[in-house]
């Protein structure tokens, strides 16, 4: 044999030796097996989605279950128990085509026909679901075959997609639903990569890999979702070990966890906008230039600076947070200038010394009540005479939830839109439209524009993404210029791990996602 | 003593009743509605009237009552409106927690209050009297929720000793045993060395030392003895206090029981949970007191009921 030759055939082989052992290698470094606990701010609610209004409870039934379509990490739109779908009869028809071989976690399958009865089921005004106005739009679904469903819409309805990956539209076993009825809210069923093994309330709730699942399978073989409402027990409980994730992380933990070689931790923008509704039902808050005073006269940079450490951004570009579908940065609005606000306030005619009332509910979002405190600093200083109310959140939504008689007490109201379907649809209409006064929903402001309600109607009636995203940067351009807010900011949702935990995330809309994660050690 | 419980097993009726009258009153005029909450707040108006008639909520006042004191006297206590579990499966494991927490931490800060208050007594100005009554009195004033996370961060994370929270085991118990028992703790050390005090200057005490008995015994069998009726009077009343006191304990140490159960319904306007969880605690309270008294008759043979 040719010495050059065997030269080559020995560096060939060494080469596919090594090939080899690094592939073992890294196929074992990709270790499957091993639990997690995740510590979080409150127990579940409920196990039945459709029933389903808070994030503790969406965290725990987003392992278990799945809908036709849902959102991957970056929270892009991705196809989930539906493999594709079209628009029919200029967007009132969506014929959807289902995976196959998907099963539940009772063994029996997904098909059209099990997606029909839980549509059915979320559709029936008798079940007293939160589907109901989330779907208002859909007249019903019918089996095409096996895997075919077709909906039909009364009207064309460009949020559905995202309403549909919301969280709520995800589906139960048909068996299930049928065996348990109204106790379904105990015995999850679905189709996703966990399933249920137990739930004690207020101590644990335990989930299991599912082994028949259609995709990928998950690396851990068991998730513990742990409540802890105290978040510096919540911190501890991560530093002592005792769990290996926990969200949410307050904010003045940061700087240690970070300094904690044993831990990472994680944020990004969450979708609570903070921000102070005004109310215009008030003779005051009629004139926009006492409405941009405001906003001029509150430095929101420092209040991002000093009361969030660095880990908010100011709500300068839109009213909305960046995550939210159909975001756009319309301008850069209210850098702090209180002289500008106080030209503008005596221009409009307001005296010093006059009363404004501010209603916060205290405790509900991160250091709401440190901000309230700061932003009536600030106005007292332009010449505002500020009286804080402060209240329970069980309380304060009641009150600003109710229909005003005839005209609602508060001058300004705290408040933050964080929205499910992370849609700017109900993420700008639940607040901004005029149809959208309580006890309707949460317009605090009794906001009235028709430029606004135009473009948010005409965002709703196209299911053409270039065109929803123009109509709502109109809406958003609009209500920066308006200001029927005064505009806070949008804290980040942080949560924290141990370093060996890859592959998890926390969300925008809040919580944690720790499906994917593997344990490396 | 057969007399006493049943006229005190008795009163125990109108004192239900009147809980219960005024548990249900105040959770419907505090502002709040349970739909709004349960819901969340995209759900809209026609998901809250059909929430509101689920729950029975659209109903007057006086029938949603009715239902209810008849639904009670049955047993039923109905079902949670935030999980739609039945209320007794959501109380019960809770309760069982709360009182194993209740005991462990009465009967932590009982044994050592006791101990450190004879030893000051019998030891009277001396450096352990003060360090004992300095360390009872941070005991007492030491808000729960700070020593429990002072304790979380020592014991848990630091030295490791201790779960850092939650439920699971007797070694779950320890940290937040000690936190709920510190306050007890300090009154009943007080306590116990000022009646001490008391007591070992009475006559017959001198007497017992002028015939030359043992100071041990002297301390244990004809003070303590007699120094001890004000302090079960005490740990019965203070029993009240650890009940309510478990409220912050249990939120600190993520610990499963009743008083966090009770916070949380209540600001969920769980309307059916709050009245069922404060109709039980005020229960197992009446009838802690009512063992008190009875341990009262043996502790003092002059109390005869």
């Amino acid at each position: 044999m040719n010495r050059r030759f065997r030269n080559v055939s020995w560096i060939f082989t060494v080469a596919m030796l090594l090939t080899v052992s690094l592939s073992l290698l890294v196929a074992s470094a990709q270790p499957r097996g091993g639990s997690v606990v995740l510590a979080t701010q409150s127990d579940a609610a409920r196990l039945d989605p459709a029933a389903t209004g808070d994030v503790p409870s969406m965290m725990v039934q987003s392992v278990m279950f799945e809908g036709l379509v849902g959102w991957d990490k970056d929270q892009k739109l991705v196809p989930q128990l539906a493999e594709s779908w079209a628009f029919s009869d200029g967007g009132k028809v969506i014929t959807w085509k289902l995976r196959h071989g998907v099963k539940f976690h009772d063994g029996e399958e997904f098909d059209a026909q099990a997606a029909k009865i839980n549509f059915d089921r979320w559709l029936d005004k008798a079940n007293a679901l939160l589907t109901l106005s989330q779907f208002a739009s859909v007249e019903g679904v019918e089996v095409v075959d096996k895997h075919t469903l077709k909906m039909t819409l009364k009207e064309v309805n460009g949020a559905l997609l995202q309403t549909l990956a919301g969280r709520r539209a995800m589906f139960n076993s048909p068996k299930a639903l049928a065996k348990w009825g109204k106790e379904i809210n105990l015995h999850p069923t679905g189709t996703g990569p966990f399933e249920f093994v137990e739930w004690v309330p207020k101590d644990r709730l335990t989930v299991k890999r599912f082994e028949g699942y259609w995709g990928a399978k998950p690396a851990l073989e068991k998730i513990t979702f742990k409540p802890v409402p105290e978040p510096a027990s919540r911190v501890a409980m991560l530093e002592a070990g005792d769990a290996d994730m926990a969200a949410p992380i307050p904010i003045q933990d940061v700087s240690r966890l970070r300094a904690n070689p044993k831990l990472q931790v994680m944020m990004v923008d969450s979708l609570d906008n903070l921000h102070f509704a005004l109310n215009m039902q008030k003779d005051i808050f009629k004139d926009v230039r006492v409405r941009q005073a405001l906003n001029y006269a509150v430095d929101k940079d420092a209040i991002v600076k000093n009361i969030y450490n660095g880990l908010a951004v100011p709500l300068t570009k839109s009213p909305v947070s960046p995550f939210l579908w159909g975001y756009t940065a319309v301008g850069d609005y209210y850098k702090y200038d209180p002289a500008k606000a106080k030209e503008l306030l005596k221009a409009a005619g307001v005296k010093p010394g006059t009363k404004l009332v501010m209603w916060i509910p205290d405790g509900r979002y991160v250091q709401d009540r440190q901000v309230g405190e700061a932003v009536a600093g600030y106005l007292r200083e332009v010449g505002f005479d500020i009286q804080i109310v402060k209240m329970e959140w069980a309380t304060y939504i009641g009150r600003v939830g109710q229909k005003p008689d005839p005209v609602a007490p508060y001058d300004l109201a705290m408040l933050a839109w964080s929205v499910g379907t992370q849609d700017a649809d109900w993420g700008l209409s639940g607040t901004f439209l005029s149809t959208n006064w309580p006890p309707r929903a949460y317009n605090l402001a009794f906001y009235k524009s028709d430029a606004v309600d135009n473009a948010l109607v005409a965002g709703r009636q196209t299911t053409d993404s270039t065109r929803r995203m123009e109509a709502y940067k109109v809406a958003q351009k609009q209500i920066m210029e308006d200001a029927p807010w005064l505009f806070l900011v949008a804290p980040k949702f942080i949560g924290a791990a141990k370093k060996e935990l890859q592959n998890v995330y926390v969300i925008p809309f809040g919580g944690a996602v720790v499906k994917d994660a593997v344990i490396k050690k | 003593m057969g007399r006493l419980i049943g006229r005190r097993l008795l009163f125990l009726l109108p004192v239900l009743f009147g809980i219960l009258v005024v548990v249900f009153v105040t959770m419907r005029i505090v502002p709040g509605d349970p739909a709004r909450l349960v819901a969340g707040p995209d759900a809209g108006p026609e998901e809250l009237t059909a929430i509101r008639h689920q729950f029975g909520l659209d109903q007057p006042l006086h029938v949603q009552f009715e239902r209810y004191l008849l639904d009670v006297l049955r047993g039923e206590f109905g079902r949670s409106l935030k999980t739609q579990r039945p209320v007794l499966d959501e109380i019960g494991p809770r309760l069982w927690n709360t009182a194993l927490l209740a005991v462990l931490s009465t009967l932590f800060a009982v044994t050592f209050g006791l101990l450190a208050g004879i030893v000051a007594a019998a030891r009277r100005h001396s450096a352990f009297d003060h360090a004992t009554m300095v360390v009872a009195m941070l005991g007492v004033s030491t808000p729960s929720f700070y020593l429990g996370i002072v304790l979380i961060v020592v014991f848990a994370v630091l030295l490791g000793l201790f779960p850092a929270g939650g439920s699971g085991g007797l070694v779950h118990l320890v940290l937040p045993a000690v936190t709920l028992g510190a306050s007890t703790l300090g009154i009943v050390a007080r306590m116990t060395r000022a009646t001490m005090i008391e007591v070992l200057d009475e006559d017959y005490i001198r007497t017992a030392r002028a015939k030359g008995v043992r100071e041990r015994v002297i301390v244990v069998r004809h003070a303590l003895r007699n120094a001890l009726l004000p302090i079960i009077a005490v740990v019965a009343l203070q029993f009240g206090f650890v009940l309510a006191g478990s409220v912050l304990v249990e939120t600190v140490f993520s610990f499963p029981g009743i008083g966090w159960l009770i916070v949380e319904s209540i600001g969920m306007r769980d309307f059916p949970v709050v009245q069922g969880s404060i109709l039980l605690v005020t229960l197992v309270s009446v009838l802690v007191n009512l063992v008190a008294d009875i341990l009262y008759g043996y502790a003092d043979p002059r109390v005869k009921y």
